[in-house]
């Protein structure tokens, strides 16, 4: 028997296949993809044309930076030494020592550079407690940048407490004031965003970069510190100092940090004070009992390669501070200093 | 009834997944995007306090203009000239006064600390600096993590000493630092006048105590300035009450050296998670050892723990060795380890974590295993379950 068709209304809609009772026609779901793609991309383009890629300015009408500068020096000669060693106690004498030996003074500043020189002058205490810059050393830098014929020296720094306290307790103001240099305190205005390129950690991040405005040299002094976080206090966790806002968010990731703060300034030249150590406690310290005399000063041009020789200091290797590969594997410096010619000097004859 | 479903066309699969492909692609890249650490984002998230708050916001006004109760004793101290206001801080600020030191103290469960700067009559500057831990062993730890060595015991509390130019001390969850800026007999002088000043202005703890289990009795080392008073034998606790021990009062005396007494509230012997251990350093005829005691709140913890750290160890160069059958009874489980030229011995007993821990001989560290044990043996016959 012949199968009988169903009855249609007429204008009715053709019947669908049997399973397949919902199913759009061909026709049907074309117009619904067009539809929906249009919606896509309508919604994709309008976020892509509202996407601001750079985020709100830290400061309105700035821009973000991506350092602070290179203010490195070349060495006169292939030959000459970028890390020297000094032993005694008298940093002025150590520091002139050492710094004839790079070259003179004359090779890192010319006439009429703006010097900056980063200290470190974190908490406000003495210089007996060896917890920041020597004022010794600090004045006897300021004195020689002058009389190569730097036209200003500018000293200044970060510091976690009151920073009139600190610059003054520790007796840094009073060498400033002495040598001729200028404190440049870390007034807000002087902080800008800056996003390192490649950086993981400093991105937007308030700096002392207005500390850096006009500046044709930058030498870093530190104190040579035992640090309860970062294992020492040296050079490159000096540059610590630099950041503004609240920092020790960084302390959960100190190696990596440290690491960045090298890529964030070259400098000219960095003297580490290890005259006065301190052993333990660090990097605040508080007791004469957590110093000892360590008789030595390094300056070098790479701050890789002066911090892996104070270490020693310490009675430690470059192996326990992991944020001395990280720089050097970021082209900071070198741990290993044997391409820098360095020379180890004595100020002071040796006993007997 | 179920309806029927459609089978989807291959077209209509392809452009289907080609939907979801481009969802995975989008939930990917926000996923990546909002992984990324920007420090930036997550400071405007929880913007700074105001920190090192000033007297101007009240006497004792402190963070986020909270009193704190660590300043109140630096507003009245006799004898000396305020040359600061107080200032205070919380767990969130305290690396903005002590920097990198403040994982020391944050590992001892900080709870504030104040401080001010004083003149003293002979003119020298001190900074005095008050931190409240949660209890007083944890004072105790950040005190004996930064104890000078060689430094001068007090008469003014237990664990007080003073180095060239400066005092240390605790009272009860209290630790307090006062550095002076000079370092000369006149100066140290004034400086534990100043001292005994704020010892009897901080609270003694008693209520706390009062309300805490009651200790064990148990010797007191009679070697070492740091020993503190050894509670009465009558401060047995009732049977129904957990005791705690204070294990600082089990260390054997002979061969103790002075000032070596430590607790270490967090990752112990480089051990990262094995915390509140307490340390003391030996000197033995056979050499040199470091004893360890950790109390812990069920035989099976101490237990764990020792098991953990033994393999701590075997993973950095240690392997097991046979304890000697003439060494001392120590209880079952006791594992020997033996590295070059350093032996350590691990077990418990209930639920005290016991060792000697880097002996410089097997001698030494049998010897110091046996007194250790002996003294722990006799006080813990006490213990309650």
């Amino acid at each position: 028997m012949t199968p009988v068709p169903p009855r249609i209304p007429p204008g009715a809609p053709a019947p669908r296949d049997i399973g397949a009772p919902d199913s759009p026609s061909r026709r049907q779901f074309l117009r619904r993809l067009a539809v929906a793609s249009a919606l896509a991309a309508t919604a994709g383009g309008l976020g892509l044309a509202l996407r601001d890629p750079h985020g709100p300015q830290a400061v309105p009408g700035g821009r973000v930076l991506t350092g602070l500068g290179d203010f490195s020096v070349a060495p006169k000669t292939p030959t000459t030494p970028r890390l020297a060693t000094v032993h005694g106690t008298d940093r002025r004498a150590m520091f002139n020592q050492g710094i004839n030996a790079l070259g003179g003074m004359e090779a890192f500043i010319r006439r009429g550079d703006v010097v900056l020189i980063k200290v470190n002058a974190v908490i406000a205490a003495p210089p007996l407690l060896a917890a920041t810059t020597n004022p010794e050393l600090l004045a006897a830098v300021a004195e020689a940048c002058k009389l190569a014929g730097a036209a200003k020296v500018l000293v200044t720094d970060n510091p976690i407490h009151n920073p009139d306290s600190c610059f003054a307790v520790s007796g840094l103001a009073g060498a400033a004031r002495q040598s001729g240099a200028a404190i440049l305190m870390p007034r807000q205005a002087l902080f800008s965003p800056v996003s390192l390129p490649k950086a993981a950690l400093l991105t937007d991040w308030p700096v002392l970069a207005g500390a850096f405005a006009g500046v044709t040299k930058c030498i870093i002094l530190s104190q040579v510190k035992n640090h309860q976080r970062a294992v020492a206090s040296l050079t490159l966790k000096n540059l610590y100092g630099l950041l503004g806002g609240r920092r020790n968010i960084f302390h959960q990731d100190i190696n990596g940090i440290i690491a960045e703060l090298g890529r964030l300034v070259r400098p000219s030249l960095c003297v580490l004070d290890g005259v006065v150590s301190m052993m333990t406690n660090g990097p605040t310290g508080g007791s004469l009992s957590d110093l000892k005399a360590t008789g030595t000063m390094i300056l070098s041009t790479d701050p890789v390669a002066a911090d892996a020789q104070g270490i020693g200091l310490l009675n430690l290797t470059p192996a326990d501070l992991p944020y001395l590969a990280l720089a050097q594997a970021a082209g900071v410096g070198s741990i290993d200093a044997t391409s820098l010619n360095p020379v180890t000097l004595n100020v002071e004859p040796a006993a007997g | 009834m179920v309806k029927a479903r459609g089978v989807p066309g291959s077209g209509q699969r392809r452009a289907a997944l080609t939907v979801l492909a481009c969802l995975a692609a989008v939930a990917c890249w926000l996923g990546l995007t909002q992984s990324r650490f920007n420090p930036a984002v997550l400071v405007a998230l929880s913007p700074p306090q105001l920190t090192g708050s000033m007297a101007a916001a009240g006497p004792t006004q402190g963070v986020q203009g909270r009193a704190l109760a660590t300043a109140a004793p630096l507003e009245a101290l006799p004898d000396v000239t305020p040359a600061s206001p107080v200032e205070s801080y919380d767990p969130a600020t305290l690396s903005d006064r002590i920097d990198g030191k403040a994982e020391l103290y944050l590992a001892a469960n900080f709870k504030e600390m104040s401080c001010r700067a004083f003149i003293l009559p002979n003119g020298a500057h001190v900074d005095a600096s008050v931190y409240a831990q949660a209890a007083p062993k944890d004072a105790f730890a950040v005190l004996s993590a930064q104890r000078r060595p060689g430094s001068r015991p007090l008469p003014l509390a237990p664990d007080a000493y003073a180095t060239e130019n400066a005092l240390y001390f605790t009272r009860a969850n209290h630790y307090v630092e006062l550095v002076a800026d000079r370092a000369d007999a006149a100066t140290m002088a004034d400086l534990e006048r100043l001292a005994a000043s704020l010892y009897a202005a901080l609270p003694d703890g008693a209520a706390a105590v009062a309300a805490s289990p009651t200790q064990t009795p148990a010797p007191m080392p009679a070697a070492g300035p740091a020993a503190p008073p050894a509670p009465g034998p009558t401060a047995v606790a009732a049977p129904a009450v957990p005791t705690v021990v204070d294990e600082k009062t089990l260390f054997p005396t002979a061969g103790l050296t002075a000032d070596s007494l430590r607790l270490a509230a967090a990752d112990a012997m480089g051990m990262a998670g094995f915390s509140n251990v307490y340390t003391a350093e030996y000197v033995l005829a056979d050499g040199s050892a470091t004893a360890l005691l950790a109390w812990r709140d069920a035989p099976a913890t101490a237990t764990a723990e020792a098991r953990a750290f033994a393999d701590f160890l075997t993973q950095n160069g240690y392997a097991a060795a046979p304890l000697p059958p003439n060494g001392p009874p120590l209880p079952a489980g006791a594992v020997l380890l033996v590295a070059d030229g350093s032996y350590e011995i691990l077990w418990t007993r209930g639920r005290m974590l016991a060792g000697v821990h880097d002996a410089t001989s097997r001698q030494a560290a049998l010897e110091l295993a046996r007194e250790l044990d002996a003294g722990l043996a006799k006080a813990l016959a006490q213990e309650t379950p």
